[in-house]
């Protein structure tokens, strides 16, 4: 968090301070400023000399790309093939798109986005192995 | 020497193994050069880490998916059973109250016959018993009154004895003429003994009286 405006108090309150803070979850900026004031504790915080600061702005503004999840996962192999007779056997229509809806646990801290309607989505997930995390872990081995 | 025919037919064998794994009992503690190993910790590179977690993440969503659609087929076809079921039942149902109909008249009939039938006789016999009641009370009616009759004739005359204005003085003057002690004793032998003032005497005393006399 960056500190915005600090104020003293009151002749009552000679040791405390109210701070109005910028906050950075994971990446994003909260769109309000945040009131700190009594209910919190030293240890809980570091303070940064001005000259170190450029860093830590610099790695939150690197993950600040928004990140869309997809819709919609390709059916593994197997079962795209398992179904096509099931629907034959039952006499229903078969299927055009060989697609599983996606879905996501929900939680207030998430801050990728899940893609609505048509919306292009910025990560793929696939039955596959999917692209490696650590290449050099895969080396030597064909992927695909 | 021992023969042959002992070795070969005795009953159990000459070496015999025990089935058990090398190992301490359940019920032996840790040992004493053991107490303090702590065992390492798995050595993970963070390169592997990364990869584990991604390749895990990627299975869970993926198991996810498929568990999705699994369901909502499920529940699609549990949804169409229970539509086409229901036209059927419906004409079932309608069919099923129309005979329910038809056998709730005809129980009906059947009941209201009988009620009828109970109902007479029913009242035959509340009438009857109305009857028995009405000429019970009248009988006791009549005793009563027979009763009172009687009494008041039995009063009418006695009323001729009664004591009136017109011959109060004469019954005073007869009262007074004959009083009537009420105050007497009655001995075991049924002798009246009048008056207040009566002396008692002893019977035997008085004979002896009487012998000495004589």
């Amino acid at each position: 968090m960056k500190i915005v405006k600090v104020e003293t108090c009151p002749d009552e309150e000679r040791r405390r301070v109210r701070v109005w803070v910028e906050k950075t979850f994971r990446g994003r900026k909260l769109p309000q400023l945040t009131e700190i004031y009594r209910t919190s504790y030293k240890p809980d915080y570091n303070l940064i000399p001005k000259d170190e600061e450029y860093k830590l702005l610099e790695a939150v503004k690197n993950s600040e790309s928004e990140v869309i999840l997809p819709n919609t996962i390709e059916m593994p192999p197997l079962m795209k093939r398992f179904i096509v007779k099931d629907h034959e056997k039952k006499g229903l229509e078969t299927i055009k798109e060989y697609v599983l809806p996606l879905s996501y646990n929900h939680s207030p801290n998430r801050v990728a986005r899940i893609a609505q309607g048509d919306e292009k989505p910025t990560i793929k997930f696939t039955m596959g192995l999917g692209k490696p995390a650590s290449p050099s872990l895969y080396e030597g081995i064909p992927l695909q | 020497m021992i023969p042959k025919n002992v070795l070969l037919k005795r009953v159990s064998p000459l070496i015999t193994q025990i089935a058990e794994a090398h190992r301490k009992p359940r019920w032996e503690p840790v040992a004493k050069s053991k107490i303090y190993r702590i065992p390492k910790r798995p050595e993970i590179s963070e390169e592997e880490r990364l990869e584990l977690l991604r390749i895990n993440n990627n299975y869970k969503t993926q198991m996810r998916a498929i568990r999705r659609f699994y369901h909502e087929e499920m529940m699609r076809e549990l949804s169409s059973l229970k539509s086409a079921s229901s036209e059927m039942s419906q004409k079932l149902e309608a069919e099923e109250w129309e005979k329910c109909l038809h056998l709730n008249e005809k129980w009906n009939k059947e009941v209201a016959a009988e009620r009828e039938q109970r109902r007479k006789i029913e009242l035959d016999t509340m009438e009857e018993y109305t009857l028995k009641r009405i000429e019970a009370k009248d009988k006791e009616m009549r005793e009563k009154i027979e009763k009172a009759s009687a009494e008041i004739r039995l009063q009418k005359e006695l009323s001729a004895t009664f004591i009136t204005p017109e011959n109060l003085e004469a019954a005073i003057d007869t009262a007074l003429a004959n009083p009537i002690d009420y105050n007497f004793a009655i001995d075991l032998k049924g002798n009246h003994f009048y008056g207040r003032d009566t002396p008692v005497v002893n019977q035997d005393r008085k004979d002896n009286a009487i012998n000495a006399n004589t």
